[in-house]
């Protein structure tokens, strides 16, 4: 239990209580209750929507320059370090389906200085991958318009940003039907046009691939092209932000966490094989982000060019929407514990959206959108996140070793502990192989959210406290 | 005794009129304060900033019911969707029927109408409508809405009335031919104080709503929806 004297700076309380879990609410005391309301498909919608905008809109092109048809290797090491970490986050979310996912099980496993730290990485983290996905965003309306001007791209980047928050403050009650519509109509573009692509290459009537070598960069380009595409991946977490929100938590979430994975890491590998087939690796650097359109045009002319443009569009701009939709919610998850100041997470009566808790991530997201670059943006996101990743494996292992009584997960990790022990080790390897400008931005942020614990919330103790 | 959920907008200003405390004064009352927030607002989150005046509001619309004897029980909950929250609420609490609330200043006369979508098993119809009058003084107009006007159900379930020992000079029936019974019921209901009926799903439902909410918003009359009472559910 959490004492009373456990204050902030402001002299605020983590809010705790006794807490009751069923499949359909969070029942608080006597008559207070959180109507759980996101399904299964909502949960993989989530997932699915948030990480297609990026692997296959945006990095295969840049992917396949730097490592050649090797890239697919690159986005199957990705997958595997996810699906690694994704088992134990399935595990520690059964245990606590709790709003703010990476972020509670580590402060509750870890205490608060390792939460504190990545806690305002997970804020952090998706605010880069929003601008990162914004960026891309900005790269398909220049395709669809015709403008080659960097200026235009960020111009765009930044005016979507702006309507983005502007439109989640007001409040748009069907924004999860909208989202569920938009997966559905992105997956099927997809699957028609790698299925075509795969027969293209390899069926009866192939017209041939482009000959290459598998690995022509050799292999080293691989592991650092992983480390780059694995913002491809970060999505899975992200169900994990709306854990309190999900029906069923105990079937639904690992379902939706794993099932996402292993649904985007195949169309990823596809996409990589259909694209490096039809027009080389080459060729596809020279495109850079926008390269699966050229594939597209390449095998389907115009049309499928265009729908493939407006598929990027609607991709993109889900991803970044639902980045900044859990990055509030990760504001939200500090101030409830006192890490952040409580009037953070402020709801308004009037739209009854937090608009302090979705400022500080929109506004953060306009601001590094305007900077255009996109490699560093992407790599800074899965930095925050591969470090949260990487404590979610020993977060597992800590609570494994010495279970306070409340651990009673649903899901148990299968072959523990070599499962969290691999994916923790991964995770911080990926970090390696990043270029040094991230690894620079990233530790920043880091160091910045270590000397906040240390001067808001020294006092708060939330370890093992549910 | 029957047992009432009545689901409360209380962050909206949402309460009970006299009219409907007095119509209920039999029933117990689960009285369910709700509040709806959009997709980007965590339910907990919402839960930090408003529970407070929520519990203020929720408790005094508590009071007038307890003022009138009546037995309440209260839930607060912070949802994303009303409709989950009320189904799941009225069946964890073992609830009867669903209240639609529109405001009502007396509690003198209730309107049952009979819809051609819910034609067999009147029974926990009936035993909702006598357990909430039971003793007082109210008169019941069990009215037929069909294509064709037949007063034979109507008569039936008059009679199941009286021999659960309602006055018979309180009881009167008869029937409508119409095309729309739902509207038309809902028109019929504006001159009554209460309307009761069955709440039977059908397939336009999903587009109009259910039929107690429409009756209660055409006739801006408090209407108590029965629940089918299903044998208890496997739960798996």
């Amino acid at each position: 239990m959490v004492e009373p004297s456990d204050t902030n700076l402001e002299d605020e309380s983590p809010v705790t209580g006794d807490v009751e879990e069923t499949d359909e609410a969070t029942k608080h005391g006597d008559d207070v209750e959180l109507e759980r309301t996101i399904g299964l498909t909502g949960a993989v919608s989530i997932g699915v929507g948030t990480m297609i905008g990026a692997g296959i809109f945006v990095f295969p092109g840049i992917a396949a320059g730097r490592a050649g048809p090797a890239a697919s290797a690159s986005f199957i090491i990705g997958a595997v370090v996810a699906l690694l970490v994704a088992l134990p986050a399935s595990e520690l979310a059964t245990a606590m389906p709790r709003s703010g996912g990476g972020y509670y099980f580590i402060s509750r496993g870890m205490g608060t200085f390792a939460g504190t730290v990545v806690g305002i990485g997970l804020w952090l983290g998706l605010v880069f991958a929003s601008a990162f996905y914004l960026v891309g965003f900005g790269e398909y309306l220049a395709v669809l318009v015709g403008v080659e001007s960097s200026g235009f791209v960020i111009g765009s980047a930044v005016v979507a940003g702006v309507v983005l928050t502007g439109v989640s403050l007001t409040g748009t009650e069907n924004a999860a039907k909208i989202q569920n519509v938009v997966v559905a109509v992105l997956l099927s573009i997809l699957v028609s046009f790698l299925a075509y692509g795969v027969i293209n290459a390899v069926g009866p009537f192939s017209a041939g691939t482009v000959p290459e070598r598998y690995a022509p960069f050799g292999y080293a380009p691989v592991l650092s092209t992983a480390a780059l595409v694995f913002t491809s991946y970060l999505g899975f977490a992200q169900i994990a932000t709306v854990a309190g929100e999900i029906k069923k938590p105990s079937r639904n979430l690992p379902l939706g966490m794993v099932g996402s994975v292993v649904a985007v890491g195949v169309m990823y590998v596809v996409t990589v094989f259909v694209a490096t087939s039809a027009v080389g690796s080459e060729t596809l650097r020279g495109y850079g982000e926008t390269a699966i359109v050229e594939v597209a045009r390449e095998l389907l002319g115009t049309t499928g060019a265009l729908a493939v443009v407006g598929a990027g569009l609607l991709a993109t701009v889900s991803s970044a929407n639902a980045s900044v939709l859990a990055s509030s919610r990760a504001v939200y998850a500090l101030s409830r514990d006192a890490l952040l100041p409580r009037r953070a997470a402020d709801v308004n009566l009037r739209y009854g959206t937090p608009h302090i808790a979705l400022a500080l991530a929109g506004g953060p997201v306009v601001l590094l959108a305007s900077t255009g670059r996109v490699e560093v943006l992407a790599e800074v996101a899965s930095f925050l996140h591969l470090v949260m990743y990487g404590l979610i494996c020993f977060a597992l292992i800590a609570l494994r070793r010495s279970p306070p009584d409340w651990y009673e997960p649903r899901f148990r990790t299968p072959l523990y502990p070599v499962v969290p022990i691999v994916g923790g080790v991964a995770s911080f390897a990926l970090i390696y192989y990043m270029q040094t400008a991230s690894k620079i931005v990233g530790s920043l942020v880091m160091v910045a959210a270590g000397g906040w614990c240390f001067y808001y919330a020294d006092d708060v103790s939330l370890r093992g406290a549910v | 005794m029957t047992r009432i959920l009545v689901p409360l907008a209380v962050l909206e200003g949402e309460t009970v009129s006299p009219g409907v405390v007095g119509s209920l004064s039999n029933a117990e009352v689960v009285l369910l304060g709700y509040h709806v927030v959009p997709e980007q607002t965590p339910p907990g989150q919402a839960r930090m900033s408003f529970e407070e005046r929520a519990e203020k509001a929720l408790g005094e619309t508590a009071s007038s019911f307890k003022d009138a004897g009546v037995a309440v029980d209260t839930v607060l909950v912070f949802t994303h969707d009303r409709s989950e929250t009320v189904a799941r609420v009225a069946d964890e609490h073992g609830c009867d029927a669903v209240l639609s609330n529109q405001p009502s200043h007396d509690a003198d006369d209730i309107l049952v109408p009979l819809l051609p979508t819910d034609a067999d098993g009147d029974e926990a119809l009936v035993e909702t409508v006598s357990s909430l009058v039971e003793g007082r003084d109210v008169s019941v107009d069990v009215v037929v809405f069909a294509d064709e006007a037949d007063d034979t159900r109507a008569e039936r379930v008059a009679g199941a009335l009286v021999e659960r020992g309602i006055r018979s000079d309180a009881v009167t029936y008869g029937s409508r031919a119409t095309d729309t019974p739902v509207i038309s019921a809902g028109k019929e209901a504006s001159d009554h104080d209460l309307v009761a009926m069955r709440n039977e799903f059908s397939l336009a439902d999903l587009v109009l709503g259910d039929k107690p909410g429409r009756v209660a918003d055409t006739s801006l009359t408090p209407v108590v929806g029965v629940l089918r009472r299903d044998l208890p559910a496997e739960d798996i």
